[in-house]
């Protein structure tokens, strides 16, 4: 693929592109701000005091929080949204235009055309939803202090590589889908909804999945919040005697009368999260990346069998 | 049977959209290399069909096609690489200048593609380089598939009534230069259009379609050649073709050969030499009905 092709191609999905990179850029600005701004602010504020006098510089320090939090958050949501927009223009614009009927028998082989063009779309999406996820990286040690990015779950849904390849899967399934439809508006009803399907499938998948992985992690912490914001918790158990880990219906079961409930002071069961620990953040997060990945990729497949078949009007 | 001579082929052609729908009823054709044939029809008879059928656009709901030998439907790459083809009413890339659409092509068909053929042609008619497919008028995007077509260097030209919504002026410099490419490049044109004058300009053979079915295959001269005029209403008489009303409101009737394949016809009292035009309308009148 030449430097000429990747111009075209970026030429002919410029207004989506500029669009959508635009808006993950401005979250990340807007992030970097916060990482610039918001320690000095809460220092400011520590040494202040609780003087009334200070309030100021605590709602300062608490918006820029909230800043800080809206644009992580903006840059997950336009990150996908923009793959599905960029998704659907691929193939279902083509058609809607008429433009895959000049394309495709100057092109030969379809696959390759698509392939080509998904590639170079997916290459500046990918790297355009990085940035922001990248600061939103750097933000977590400023919005949440004593949380170390690399090895805790706070905010891990809108940093790091998940976003990226939840992006690409979310493209993937806008080339299927206007594909399937050759018109953007209905490509884009239908994307819509097979990303909302897909995502409660994966969802479900990726529990089970983290439910496999997750050890019991003990809960008399003396900081709880930050034991669930370190940890992906995906369950409550209950330690008996023997050390054997049991629901709270198993835990019920064999309550004897009179007998504390479990979970309440005196119960002859300690109360354990079940979760994947924080040091193991870096893996998830590559390996769920990974998963949205390969998702985009086999919709993408899926996008290929639709296109060698279908017609380009 | 695949013959050498002949760089497009159709065996028995059905091409059925639903139950009711059927856009083409057994197709037998074969368009003879160096050739520019005309197909002609009114709409709905089946021309786009079979042009796309050809370019693998369209999968026939019975028999086969073959594009030098090539079953485009099976082997799209190996078929398209002998295809350059003009859809009707081009839509190019409105966000791309027209120089763009040069590097594209070059970059979509990658070898032998011949930039250097379509800046000729681009230059030749005009069309500037550096304007946004958006500015271009409906000919000069014509134009533009057209050179793009050409710089393929494909051995058949499918163009699709490129010419439909073309100026006079427009429709002669496109034809032109299909007629240059076929003469000095070796190609071969099919050519669907309505405009029976720029068949006479540009083409050697002509290919009649009505209701899904071919109604006459034959080199134009002896299209012409083979068919009569007579004066007044003879639907259903032995050897009529079709009977239809001229400008002027009289009605004439096409006498000619029952075979696809014509021999001339009979001179007999009451006949005159049929024009190309009378031909067609003769045969378009023959699937439309008795009176129209």
């Amino acid at each position: 693929m030449s430097a000429r092709s990747v111009r075209l191609i970026v030429r002919q999905y410029r207004f989506e592109l500029t669009a959508i990179v635009a808006t993950l850029l401005v979250a990340a600005a807007v992030g970097l701000l916060v990482l610039a701004r918001l320690p000095g602010l809460v220092e400011q504020a520590s040494a202040c005091g609780s003087a009334y006098e200070c309030q100021g510089l605590r709602d300062d320090a608490a918006r820029m929080r909230q800043l800080g939090g809206l644009a992580s958050a903006i840059a997950s949501a336009i990150g996908a949204f923009g793959g599905i927009v960029l998704g659907v223009a691929v193939v279902g614009r083509e058609v809607e235009r008429g433009t895959a009927a000049l394309a495709w028998p100057l092109a030969r082989s379809r696959r390759r055309w698509l392939l080509t063009r998904a590639v170079v779309i997916a290459a500046v999406l990918a790297v355009a939803a990085l940035i922001p996820s990248l600061v939103a990286d750097r933000l977590v040690a400023v919005l949440h202090p004593g949380s170390d990015a690399g090895t805790s779950f706070v905010d891990f849904e809108t940093r790091g590589l998940l976003p990226v390849g939840r992006d690409l899967a979310a493209l993937g399934v806008g080339v299927l889908a206007g594909a399937l439809f050759g018109r953007v508006l209905q490509g884009l009803l239908l994307a819509l909804v097979l990303a909302a399907a897909g995502n409660l499938g994966i969802a479900a998948v990726v529990g089970a999945w983290r439910v496999a992985d997750a050890v019991a992690i003990p809960m008399n912490g003396p900081d709880q919040d930050e034991m669930y914001q370190r940890n992906l918790i995906v369950d409550t158990r209950f330690r008996d005697a023997a050390g054997k880990l049991v629901s709270i219906e198993d835990a019920y079961s064999h309550l004897s009368p009179g007998e504390a409930p479990p979970g309440m002071p005196g119960s002859k069961y300690e109360t354990v999260a079940v979760g994947i620990p924080g040091d193991h953040y870096q893996d998830i997060d590559r390996r769920e990346a990974a998963m949205w990945v390969a998702v985009g990729v086999i919709v993408l497949g899926g996008s290929l069998l639709v296109v060698e078949r279908r017609r380009p009007y | 049977m695949v013959d050498s001579s002949n760089v497009l082929e159709a065996w028995g052609l059905a091409k059925r959209y639903n139950r009711r729908t059927v856009a083409l009823a057994g197709i037998d054709l074969a368009i003879r290399r160096g050739s520019i044939t005309a197909l002609v029809g009114p709409n709905g008879a089946g021309k786009s069909t079979l042009i796309k059928a050809w370019v693998g656009f369209e999968r026939p709901s019975a028999g086969r096609v073959a594009v030098a030998g090539v079953d485009p439907w099976t082997d799209r790459v190996a078929a398209l690489a002998h295809i350059g083809y003009v859809p009707q009413t081009p839509a190019l890339y409105r966000e791309l200048r027209v120089v763009d659409h040069v590097d594209l092509a070059a970059d979509l068909r990658g070898d032998p593609f011949e930039v250097s053929i379509v800046m000729r042609r681009l230059d030749e008619l005009d069309i500037p380089l550096d304007a946004r497919a958006g500015e271009l008028s409906g000919g000069q995007s014509a134009q533009v598939a057209l050179a793009l077509a050409l710089g393929t260097r494909a051995e058949v030209l499918l163009l699709d009534e490129p010419l439909a919504s073309l100026d006079p002026l427009a429709r002669r410099e496109f034809l032109h230069v299909v007629m240059d490419a076929v003469r000095s490049g070796g190609s071969t044109a099919l050519l669907s259009s309505h405009v029976i004058t720029d068949i006479e300009q540009a083409c050697d053979h002509i290919v009649v379609l009505g209701r899904g079915r071919k109604l006459l295959d034959a080199p134009i001269a002896e299209a012409v050649a083979a068919h009569a005029i007579a004066d007044g209403d003879m639907t259903g008489t032995p050897g009529i073709i079709g009977s239809f009303i001229e400008a002027d409101g009289t009605r004439i009737s096409l006498v000619g050969p029952t075979s696809t394949a014509p021999e001339p016809a009979q001179a007999s009292a009451g006949t005159r030499p049929a024009t190309l035009e009378e031909v067609v309308l003769g045969y378009l009148a023959s699937v439309r009905g008795p009176r129209q």
